[in-house]
């Protein structure tokens, strides 16, 4: 027994070196299917991770405390009353129109008290240290330093300008809302320093404004003196004990902010009550005040007139009743039009935290059905791999029962040898891809996060790791188990002999007589040999056509991504240069802004609207942010927006009374033509207010980025009850970019207008965003591609092998080389046509669900896969398989006639 | 000068450090369309000379001529264009292709050739005119060998060589096997050269060549062959 068991063990370790190419053949494909699936698995549990690590690090709020009336000293007492709260940070800040450098932008100025900063440490990757625990949201210094005085201070670093911004640049505050002059003390600042802030970590948004073209795209710190002492705090950012210590992801982080979130916000009513009572004081004591300086001056008036004074006091007295009573109507009327708004709000309102969030997520649903079909496609080529060798090994297995060794002896060798490959493959598989693919994807987001990396080694997930080893190695196992098996069923005298060949017999084909008859002699031979063993063909053809549609996915994912931008900014939107105005500009104004991109920017095709951030909704469906276009002046909207049916192409016009929905809102909103939807204005921090007006759809447009309504002039008068006033100009203006830098600086000089964008600077944005999104598309062709060699290999390599007395026979009878590669290969290259064609259903397939799970939230993914993007699939496949079977003909030519049909004795 | 002649024909295997001289000095001659068996013990070199001379195996050395040709001197490619024109084979366990219908797997071998005799006339000369049409699957061992045989003389060979054609075959198929391979070589002239261990197959033979330890130990020339159907054995 001993001696068995040690004979046992040379057995197992001769078939793996005896083997080794198969040994490898088995380990790589589970490698490569087990790490593919787990690595893309915790791709974007990986990039959570990260993004807690930083918000963790930073000190990031749990929750904000806004209010549109300022937040008072007692009001902060009140909340670090709160119990669980454990750090408060009171911030001012204010959305301005700003020049940075050579950019006009639209930016949030917030305060900041940096000796915070200057007495704490940026220790390691992700965290910034300080005793303090009121300090919170600590930004890191990129470049330059913490500004020291009032005309100082930093920018973020993340965002890509179109124009550098350099230290040392000035920054003007150029005007904001309606209380702008009261709020700053300094307009013109200096940058001093670039940071990195967990406030604004996405380099394409960082929040929403009613400025510009609605979305803040740079941040200004400055110390708090640079606002004025009577403008209040208007963010209390708030830290709750203990919080850090959970996932920001998890329920015990929820169990952990919801009592301080219940306990802030029972609070508000009473601060509202508080804030009012305030502003009616203030109110009261001014109006008082001013009263009484009045009457100060009429009676001396009076009595400088030459009137006693105590006639003069009598005089005034009824006057003074009755403006007494004036006065308080004013006081009451502006205390009832006064109503501050206090909301608590959680870290999901955070553009970039949010934002991070879904593209985190949006990956796990590319993650959740690609990997799928891969790692088949590989658990099937190891499983074909090891039946294979079994078969092959039949004399000997025969051999081994013969001389007495028990069938579990037997079955423990093959099951022993494919534990070894398929333990070793998926082991290094999951360990290295686990870091690779969340790396490269981590790193493609770094372009619009300014999430740091975690450093490698990243964390492993040890349930998603143990599941695809299991399932790799089971799968394996199984497959072994049951081939071993079923060859041990059959005595070991019909196992001696060579595998009796699988009969032939007379394949459908041959019931086409005409056809049959007309076909050459070898080409009926490659349609037997085709049909001849149905697991074979079964197995390549599934394998092949999985590499296929991977491969397909790949390419129309990578076609989704680049036709948004041809289509909506090459198609679609034909003007280069938006101009938006301030509202309710008199037709003067208008006039001027007009002549000027005429006149300077040799503008063309000038469209007048009415442009405006709103929310649409309709019943039984979430509802989405979408800008209202409104014609005005009697413009061709045609001139701007080529706007068409998606499916039959057709023109759509926007007339006085059309409703034209763009389509992913049509479609998330789940209405057509002939629907209704209800649209609502927003406020500040952007919730839809009011009762919101009906409007009746009447087409759906083609349209990629962003959501759009299109509503004829009578339309929106019918619903609103008012004339829509132009504050966007579209316009088709030079390319030459002197001119446009001209045209730029003259209607930047003009204080009418607030933004002037153009085109190009918008693709550029979208460009960069959706590279990120095309690296993982990159990281999954490539596996696919890795995928499709190693089963097309695999697959030739068993048939050959499965073929070698026949490859002899042929050899014998004075086939030359040629001919016997074209008697093999021509039957696997008709199963590789079969499966690339099958796998390009299967890949169209699999596409549209990769494209609706991967799309950005308000970006509206291509569906359609490119005629190049079927000829890239199949050419790959094809070239792989001619490659495979080129390599391979040095193995037919290997085939030795004496070997491979000595009689066995 | 016989039609076949092997001179001082060595083979050595080398198995590890172990030399294993599978022809030893082999020397014989063969004329044309004789009926050539080749007998020996197990081990003797049998198959390694009907592989050398049917150019699915290279010498060590020594000199192998077949007609004008000498086929120790060829290259890969040479020999395949000799196995191809000039040879057929027969193995004791038929080689058939497995999903090719008896037609079929004639048609094989004929299509290649630039002489070959008509696929089904081959198959109707071994007595198969009925079973065109079948898989070697559907064939008893012994038809399945005429098969092979039809294979191997629709390509008008040479050479038929046969390696222990009957050695998996009863009694009575073997001995129609056997007909049928002196038919080839008494009626059409082609030279037959037939491996075996079975000393009763001498008496049907023109030349008996006996095989010990990779050397031809005997040449016997039989001037009057029995008929192959008075075989008894
Ligand atoms: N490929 C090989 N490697 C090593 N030795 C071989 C090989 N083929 C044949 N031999 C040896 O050569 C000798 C002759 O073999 P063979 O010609 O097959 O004998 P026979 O056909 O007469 O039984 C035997 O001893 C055999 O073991
Ligand atoms: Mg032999």
């Amino acid at each position: 027994m001993i001696s068995m068991k040690s004979a046992f063990r040379k057995e197992v370790l001769r078939a793996v070196t005896g083997s080794f190419g198969r040994f490898l053949a088995i380990a790589a494909i589970v490698a490569l299917g087990c790490g593919f699936y787990a690595g893309l698995r915790m791709t974007g549990p990986d990039m959570r991770y990260a993004g807690d690590q930083y918000l963790a690090g930073t000190h990031f709020y749990d929750l904000d405390v806004a209010s549109t009336a300022g937040i008072s000293d007692s009001m902060l007492d009140d909340i670090r009353d709160i119990s669980g709260v454990e750090g408060v940070q009171a911030t001012k800040s204010s959305d301005v129109m700003a020049q940075i450098g050579e950019n006009q932008l639209a930016a949030r100025v917030e305060s900041m008290d940096f000796s915070e900063a200057e007495n704490s440490e940026q220790d390691g990757v992700f965290s910034v240290s300080s005793d303090n625990n009121d300090y919170l949201n600590r930004p890191m210094l990129a470049s330059g330093r913490w500004p020291t005085s009032d005309d100082e201070c930093v920018i973020s670093a993340d965002r890509i300008m179109s124009t550098p911004v350099n230290l040392g640049d000035e920054v003007t505050l150029l005007y904001g809302d309606d209380n702008f002059d009261n709020t700053f003390q300094t307009k013109t600042l200096r940058v001093v320093g670039t940071i990195h802030s967990p406030e604004f970590m996405s380099s394409i948004g960082m929040g929403t404004t009613s400025l510009g073209d609605g979305t803040i795209e740079q941040i200004i710190l400055v110390n708090p003196s640079v606002f004025s002492d009577s403008y209040p705090n208007t963010q209390a950012y708030v830290k709750v004990a203990g919080a850090q210590n959970s996932y920001s992801d998890s329920d015990a982080y929820d169990a952990t902010i919801q009592p301080v979130q219940d306990a802030l916000e029972s609070k508000t009513d009473a601060w509202t009550d508080d804030l009012r009572q305030q502003f009616e004081d203030q109110v009261r004591e001014q109006a008082q005040s001013q009263m009484e300086e009045q009457q100060q001056q009429a009676l001396q008036q009076l009595t400088a007139q030459g009137l006693p004074l105590e006639q003069a006091q009598a005089a005034l007295q009824t006057q003074m009743q009755t403006q007494q009573a004036d006065v308080q109507a004013q006081i009451d009327a502006q205390v009832d039009s006064f109503n501050p708004d206090i909301y608590v709000l959680d870290r999901s309102h955070n553009y970039g935290v949010s934002s991070f969030k879904s593209d985190s997520e949006r990956v796990d649903h590319i993650a959740s059905i690609f990997p799928l079909v891969f790692f088949l496609v590989a658990a099937l080529v190891s499983l074909t791999s090891m039946t294979r060798m079994v078969d092959s090994e039949r004399p000997l297995i025969g051999t081994l029962k013969a001389l007495g060794y028990t069938k579990r002896a037997i079955t423990m060798k093959y099951v022993f040898y494919a534990a070894l490959a398929s333990c070793i493959g998926a082991a290094v598989g999951i360990l290295t891809l686990t870091q690779f693919f969340p790396w490269t994807i981590c790193r493609a987001y770094a372009i619009i996060y300014s999430v740091p990396q975690t450093p490698i080694p990243l964390p492993v997930d040890a349930g998603l790791a143990w599941l695809s080893a299991g399932l790799g190695i089971g799968i394996t196992l199984l497959a072994t188990w049951a081939a071993v098996r079923s060859t041990l069923r059959e005595s070991p005298a019909t196992l001696i002999v060579p595998k009796a060949p699988a009969p032939g017999k007379q394949i459908w084909l041959e019931r086409f007589h005409k056809l049959w008859a007309r076909m050459s002699f070898s080409w009926k031979v490659t349609w037997r040999n085709v049909f001849r063993y149905k697991r074979r063909m079964a197995m390549t053809v599934v394998g092949i056509a999985g590499c296929t549609a991977l491969l397909l996915t790949g390419f129309g994912l990578h076609d989704a991504i680049w036709d948004i931008i041809d289509r909506q900014f090459g198609d679609i939107l034909t003007y280069n240069v938006v101009v938006q105005t301030h509202d309710n500009l008199d037709d003067a104004a208008l006039l001027g802004v007009r002549d000027q991109i005429q006149d300077t920017g040799d503008g063309t095709d000038i469209v007048a609207a009415y442009q405006r951030n709103m929310q649409a909704s309709s019943p039984d469906h979430d509802a989405v942010s979408v800008v209202t276009y409104v014609p005005t002046e009697n413009s061709d909207m045609s001139q701007a927006f080529s706007l068409r049916n998606h499916q039959t192409r057709q023109q759509i016009s926007v007339d006085d009374n059309s409703v034209v929905l763009t389509e992913k809102a049509a479609r998330s909103l789940g209405v057509s033509p002939g629907d209704t939807i209800t649209i609502y204005d927003l406020n500040a921090i952007g919730d839809p207010v009011g009762d919101g007006m009906q409007l009746t759809v009447t087409d759906v447009a083609e349209y990629y980025v962003n959501n759009a309504v299109f509503v004829g002039e009578d339309a929106w008068r019918d619903a609103t009850g008012d004339y829509a006033h132009t504050n966007t100009f579209f316009s088709k203006v030079t390319n030459d970019q002197e001119q446009r830098d001209t045209l730029t600086d003259d209607l930047h000089a003009n204080t009418d207008v607030s933004t002037v964008s153009y085109i190009d600077e918008t693709v550029d944005t979208y460009r960069t965003m959706l590279s990120s999104v095309n690296t993982i598309v990159v990281v999954l062709v490539v596996s696919a591609a890795l995928l499709a060699f190693i089963v097309l290999y695999d697959i030739t390599k068993i048939n050959v092998e499965e073929r070698r007395r026949e490859i002899a026979s042929l050899k014998v009878l004075g086939f030359v080389p040629r001919e016997v590669d074209a008697y093999i290969f021509r039957e696997i290259g008709i199963l590789v046509l079969i499966g690339t064609i099958l796998g390009l259903f299967l890949g169209i397939w699999l596409e549209g669900f990769v494209v609706t799970s991967a799309e950005v939230d308000y970006v509206m993914f291509s569906r359609e896969i490119h005629a190049l993007s079927y000829v890239w699939a199949i050419l790959v496949t094809i070239g792989f398989a001619a490659l495979v079977m080129f390599s391979m003909r040095g193995e037919l030519k290997k085939v030795d006639m004496v070997e491979s049909l000595k009689s066995v004795d | 000068m016989p039609f076949v002649s092997f001179e001082d024909v060595t083979k050595i295997y080398h198995m590890g450090d172990i030399e294993v001289r599978a022809l030893d000095g082999m020397n014989f001659g063969i004329e044309k369309g004789e009926l050539a068996v080749v007998v020996g013990p197990s081990g003797a070199g049998k198959t390694t000379v009907l592989n050398i001379l049917g150019g699915i195996d290279t010498p060590t050395s020594g000199k192998i001529q077949v007609g004008d040709t000498r086929i120790d001197q060829m290259n890969e490619r040479q020999l395949t264009q000799y196995r191809r024109h000039n040879v057929g084979f027969v193995f004791q366990f038929y080689n058939l292709m497995p999903n090719l219908t008896a037609l079929e797997n004639v048609e094989l071998a004929s299509q290649i050739c630039d002489n070959p005799m008509d696929a089904a006339e081959a198959l109707d000369l071994v007595g198969l005119s009925d079973r065109l049409n079948n898989f070697p699957g559907q064939l008893s061992g012994g038809e399945q060998q005429r098969v092979a045989i039809a294979r191997a003389i629709a390509k008008n060979p040479d050479l038929l060589l046969c390696d222990e054609p009957t050695g998996a075959l009863d009694y009575e198929t073997g001995k129609t096997v056997m007909e049928l391979l002196q038919a080839e070589s008494m009626r059409r002239g082609r030279t037959v050269v037939i491996i075996t261990h079975n000393q009763a197959f001498c008496p049907v033979a023109n030349r008996v060549i006996s095989v010990h330890g990779g050397k031809a130990v005997k040449e016997d020339v039989n001037e009057n062959p029995k008929s192959a159907s008075t075989l008894v054995w």
